[in-house]
């Protein structure tokens, strides 16, 4: 069964997202049902602050994750509150490996969301 | 020291697999430099001048006997047999095989050391007072405080990706010993009828922009110090600037928006949060605490008694008067001190110690100081719970192993970073410059005459070495392509009297330096009043007396 995780890029079709961008796009995205947060660079960490504050803001739908993200970052984007992701086709195997090996480390302290 | 849980356990060794596996990704060319490059960086591994150097945690600057064995068994198979203590009181090999590392991580997590967010931009090492839970003005002891902010930070999944790396540390005593202000939060506790209170300094922090902190929230209640650490992440986090590395502390965010917006960003942020983080929080900090353990010490010394014995210890020992008077303080509980093994003998790299020595440090701790030591952040090591009638016998096997140098606080204790002999990013070498220092003062009588004075020295702006806020503040510059060097006087660390050094002038090539720092030490004997410090001579004559003289 493929894991539901991983959207193949070619699949993706934008336009049924909305694209959050800043602080200031969540007050939007309260109405709808998957909304979508993207990475450039991997490094600019704020995409994992806008995911949590999507949470913490009551947000319930879909969070999908795309752009440049890199794969050693899925875990952390999964504790966060991400529940899909955009990857290239011959990136599936090595995805769900890194994936698996995640690991939650104080998560009671760290507001992870399940 | 704080006894880990399985769960503790449990995170170190799968970090430890998990860079395993990130590695040999790396070397079989399936993870790109660029994505394993924070990914090395915040397991501590940065490429230096010679080869990888691995920067390994030491929480707080605690560490156990079994835990310092590890290090020096470690520094014999895998580097040249020492390591460098350094200011945010970690180690450092440097001299290592990135193919070993994944080996190493393992024999450390053995003993429960890791490398965990020693580099990158994340959260680093929380750093305190290395006289903590035995400091006689202490009102509250920092460790368990310490051990919350280890456990929150670690591999925190939101924080590992800030603008640029993040710097706190925790003071529970009067005195500062732990340099809050020059951190991007720094938390002073109080006890209050009961309670443990703390106040936020944010912003500070040297480098190349160096700044005082400012205390931006007073007084609250400690349970909700997580609370306002995770709001306080998340606003550095969406806000803090991107586009340019050296505008991207927390620093710079906090003057951009003025403290009063910032708290109101902050306030903002708190009031989202969703869960019940203040009784996690107050769980969490009676857990920790139980963890730690006590020393069981032996009652009922007569402090009257000691120090009478100490005093003829001195008569009959001038070396061991000496070490007494530098390198021992007082300890709240009664015949009891706390010594500390100085890293700085003359023609060693301040900070180096050598497996031997190590090992020692690790026997000693065993015998004298309840298996346990602690690395300051001046880059020495502290045995904190030595029975005083004990000293004598201490001080034996550590003169004998060269560890006893009587020079804590004085002139010839240098901090001082690794400088251009080792640090790809160093403008001028810092080592040789404080080994010339150290020569001025063989003579001890003329050392102890000078009194305390601190000298800091950095290779360059970064301010490894802590220059701004030292007596005496050297810094490597760079001049056409030579090495010079900067000078700064009046600074300090402590929060009361928190300064940023003022440059004296015109940089010096390496070999004026000795002689400047003699002149400088010269108009210090020269003008000082009965008692006064290097610190309150300088702000009192002000700076241009230092600097006529200097460049006279
Ligand atoms: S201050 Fe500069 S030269 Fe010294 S260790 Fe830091 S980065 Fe390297």
């Amino acid at each position: 069964m493929p894991n539901t995780a991983f959207i193949c890029q070619e699949d993706f079709v934008k336009t049924t997202h909305l694209e959050i961008l800043s602080e200031g796009d969540i007050e939007n995205a309260l109405g709808y049902e998957q909304v979508c947060i993207k990475f450039s660079p991997f490094t600019n960490g704020t995409a994992f602050s806008l995911i949590k504050l999507l949470r913490l803001r009551g947000f319930v739908g879909n969070i999908i994750v795309e752009g440049e993200y890199a794969l050693d970052q899925l875990p952390y984007l999964k504790q966060i509150g991400a529940d899909q992701f955009v990857i290239r086709r011959n990136e599936f195997a090595t995805a769900e490996d890194i994936l698996s090996r995640g690991f939650d480390s104080y998560d009671t302290l760290q507001g992870v969301i399940r | 020291m704080y006894a880990y849980t399985t769960q503790d356990r449990e995170v170190i060794e799968r970090r430890a697999t998990q860079f395993r596996d990130q590695t040999t990704r790396y070397l079989n060319g399936e993870l790109s430099e660029e994505v394993f490059l924070p990914i090395r960086l915040q397991n501590g591994l940065y490429v230096q001048r010679h080869a990888p150097m691995l920067r390994i945690a030491i929480p707080y600057g605690m560490v156990s006997s079994a835990q310092l064995q590890q290090l020096a068994s470690i520094a014999d198979t895998y580097d040249r047999g020492y390591l460098h203590v350094t200011t945010r009181q970690n180690v450092q090999l440097n001299w290592l095989k990135l193919a070993d590392v994944p080996n190493i991580l393992d024999e450390l997590a053995m003993v429960n050391l890791h490398a965990i967010q020693t580099s990158g931009n994340c959260i680093r090492n929380t750093t305190t007072d290395a006289y903590a839970g035995i400091a006689r003005d202490e009102d509250v002891d920092p460790r368990p405080i310490c051990e919350l902010i280890r456990q929150w930070s670690t591999l925190h999944p939101e924080f590992a990706f800030l603008p640029r790396k993040f710097k706190i540390a925790v003071n529970g005593a009067t005195e500062d010993r732990a340099a809050i202000r020059f951190h991007d939060i720094g938390i002073q506790l109080r006890q209050r009828e009961g309670d443990i209170q703390f106040q936020l300094y944010v912003g500070g922090g040297l480098g190349r922009t160096p700044v005082v902190g400012q205390a931006v929230f007073d007084w609250l209640p400690i349970e909700a110090l997580l609370t306002y650490l995770d709001a306080i992440l998340r606003v550095y986090n969406l806000n803090g600037r991107r586009d340019n590395k050296y505008k991207a502390r927390i620093k710079i965010l906090v003057k951009a928006l003025g403290v009063d917006a910032f708290q109101e960003e902050v306030s903002r942020q708190i009031e989202l949060q969703s869960f019940d983080f203040h009784s996690i929080c107050k769980t969490k900090i009676g857990e920790i605490s139980q963890r730690f353990s006590s020393p069981s010490y032996v009652g009922g010394l007569d402090e009257l008694e000691l120090a009478q014995t100490l005093k003829d210890t001195g008569l009959r020992n001038k070396r061991f008067a000496h070490w007494l008077t530098t390198n021992v303080v007082g300890h709240k509980r009664p015949g009891y001190r706390a010594v500390t093994i100085s890293l700085k003998s003359k023609n060693n790299a301040p900070g180096d110690i050598t497996s031997d020595q190590l090992r020692l440090v690790a026997e000693l701790a065993t015998q004298f100081s309840f298996s346990e030591a602690r690395m300051t952040h001046q880059q020495n090591i502290v045995l904190a719970d030595v029975n005083g009638f004990s000293l004598e016998a201490l001080f034996n096997q550590l003169d004998a192993a060269g560890l006893a140098t009587p020079n804590i606080k004085t002139a010839n204790d240098i901090t001082c970073c690794p400088g251009g002999d080792f640090c790809a990013l160093a403008n001028a070498k810092s080592i040789p410059v404080a080994n010339q220092i150290q020569d001025l003062f063989d003579d001890t009588d003329y050392l102890y005459d000078i009194g305390e004075l601190k000298i800091n020295i950095s290779g360059c702006m970064n301010a490894c070495g802590h220059h701004h806020i030292g007596d005496i503040g050297i810094l490597g510059v760079d001049k056409k392509g030579r090495e010079f060097y900067q000078v700064s006087l009046g600074g300090a660390a402590a929060s009361k009297k928190a300064t940023i050094g003022k440059i004296l002038g015109p940089s010096f090539s390496e070999e004026e330096i000795p002689l400047v720092v003699q002149k400088l030490i010269d108009i210090y004997l020269a003008k000082r009043a009965d008692g006064e410090s290097f610190y309150e001579l300088y702000h009192r004559v002000g700076h241009s007396a230092f600097k006529e003289a200097v460049y006279a």
